[in-house]
């Protein structure tokens, strides 16, 4: 907490200024920073919300980080104590991980950063290759949040096709994957 | 020891698993680096997935210029936590005391600070300019995937049209001989169309954190919305598509909510209260001659 205060007053904005390898840095390590937190806090929207608040956090943070350390293990140290934060406002009401599994999580994450890139960048790749009418219904049901029903309705289906489609769809970008990821010589699930 | 597959580490990422399994798979973590693996690479799957899908949404924006894409991943996943910093920089800015608010009409506007950056333009067409500083030297003619920066003017050429995406994906789409400038608060982000129409698709914005759209003659506060907002010398109109939208007249701070297919225009001659848009005509043409085009 009077870390966090520290930073706060330490006046970011008179610190190294964000230019745009640290920016880099930063989309590089989002799919590694998001998996582990979406692993701990499991729900989109708190994921998100701590997310947020560890590129807050590292923004003010950004005059105190030694360019010849990697940036990744800075980035996750920021991230492991978020979620420690995150954890103890939850922790009363309802189940969430211990902090030492917090932790195992946050090394398996360091120790397989490569592969959950490449996989961030796959599934890229393959949601090109889904049929158009799969792909407007994950963008209903992901980016526009919308409901199954909604969803039915638009696209002039019942729910339970609409259901089918979001399931084969995942299915398939899984497979896509994991394809991949096996032409490329890489670990699969 | 239970063995835990893979529909099971859907459950717990779904936050469906029973808080007496959560405890046991808890401790298959500590024992079981493979488990612990697999847990991440779902949970880099459901995480990304709609990171990924907001991108190809963003990106459809600029179906001319595919290469704007990485600008686009770069200003989508960095903008946020910016403008948190900055706005916390701005809060502590605000309490203050030498700090005085500017004030704009009957609203309140919290003091500007120039962010690194609020967005970027995702599609153009036509002649685009922006202005960032106040010398007739920093006007800029822009191409896809420019960065624009808090305090920039956007000016479109009545022959041109272009797609601003702001750093949460939300999007503003410029009509012909728009003008407007972009702004960053303490309590959000502030656009200010000087002339022009604008139809705007805004996300979900964060709580206390709000985006201001204003004219001359109105101002509207959104939450998170679809709609389009026009002005000109003498008047300002604002429709509704999709959610709700507050809407305050600048002469005397009279206020408006608007639901969907809802307008309210401040203009000569006319009734500033909520009118349907699809029992009024007058809205249809209004739209067709700032846009050239109907709405919704």
């Amino acid at each position: 907490m009077s870390e966090d205060k520290n930073a706060e007053s330490g006046d970011w904005h008179k610190g190294k200024p964000l230019n745009e390898a640290l920016l880099k840095h930063f989309i590089e390590e989002d799919s590694v920073v998001r998996a582990y937190v979406r692993a701990v806090t499991r729900g989109h929207r708190e994921t998100d919300d701590v997310i947020q608040d560890v590129w807050r956090v590292a923004c003010m943070k950004i005059s105190e980080y030694d360019p010849n350390r990697p940036f990744r293990s800075w980035v996750m140290g920021i991230t492991r104590l978020q979620l420690l934060k995150w954890r103890q406002n939850l922790a009363r009401s309802r189940e969430v991980l211990a902090p030492d599994v917090i932790d195992l999580l946050a090394d398996t994450a360091e120790t397989h950063c490569e592969e959950l890139d490449m996989r961030s960048h796959y599934l890229r790749d393959c949601l090109k290759l889904l049929p158009v009418h799969s792909r407007v219904v994950m963008q209903m049901k992901y980016f526009r949040d919308m409901k199954i029903e909604e969803i039915a309705m638009g696209v002039k289906k019942t729910t339970a096709a609409v259901e089918m489609i979001l399931v084969r769809a995942r299915r398939s970008l899984r497979a896509c994957i994991e394809g991949k990821l096996q032409a490329e010589g890489g670990a699969t699930v | 020891m239970k063995e835990f597959s893979e529909s099971d580490l859907m459950t717990y990422l779904n936050d469906r698993m029973e808080p007496a399994d959560v405890h046991e798979f808890e401790e298959a973590l500590r024992r079981d680096p493979l488990l612990r693996r697999k847990l991440l690479v779902l949970a880099n799957f459901e995480a990304e997935l709609p990171v990924a899908l907001k991108d190809e949404a963003a990106v459809k924006c600029d179906s001319k210029k595919p290469s704007a894409r990485p600008v686009m991943r770069l200003v989508m996943r960095i903008m946020l936590p910016l403008a948190a910093a900055a706005g916390l920089v701005l809060a502590l800015r605000l309490i203050l005391p030498q700090t005085k608010p500017a004030v704009h009409g009957s609203l309140a506007v919290a003091p500007v600070i120039e962010l690194p950056v609020v967005g970027h333009l995702v599609e153009l067409n036509g002649d685009v300019r922006i202005s960032e500083g106040h010398s007739a030297n920093s006007i800029v003619v822009v191409s896809s995937g420019t960065v624009v920066h808090a305090g920039a003017t956007i000016a479109l050429a009545t022959n041109a049209a272009a797609c601003f995406a702001f750093m949460d994906g939300s999007l503003l789409r410029l009509y012909q001989g728009t003008v407007l400038v972009l702004k960053q608060t303490a309590t959000g982000a502030s656009v200010e169309l000087q002339r022009g129409a604008v139809d705007a698709s805004i996300r979900p914005q964060p709580a206390n954190h709000m985006l201001v759209m204003h004219t001359s003659f109105l101002y509207a506060e959104i939450v998170g919305t679809e709609f389009r907002l026009m002005a000109d010398s003498k008047s300002a109109w604002l429709g509704v598509r999709k959610g709700e939208v507050r809407v305050t007249r600048e002469a005397d701070g009279k206020k408006v909510s608007l639901a969907d297919g809802n307008y309210a225009a401040v203009a000569p001659n006319w009734p500033f209260m909520r009118m349907n848009a699809r029992v009024c005509p007058l809205w249809k043409s209004v739209c067709q001659k700032a846009a050239g085009t109907p709405y919704p």
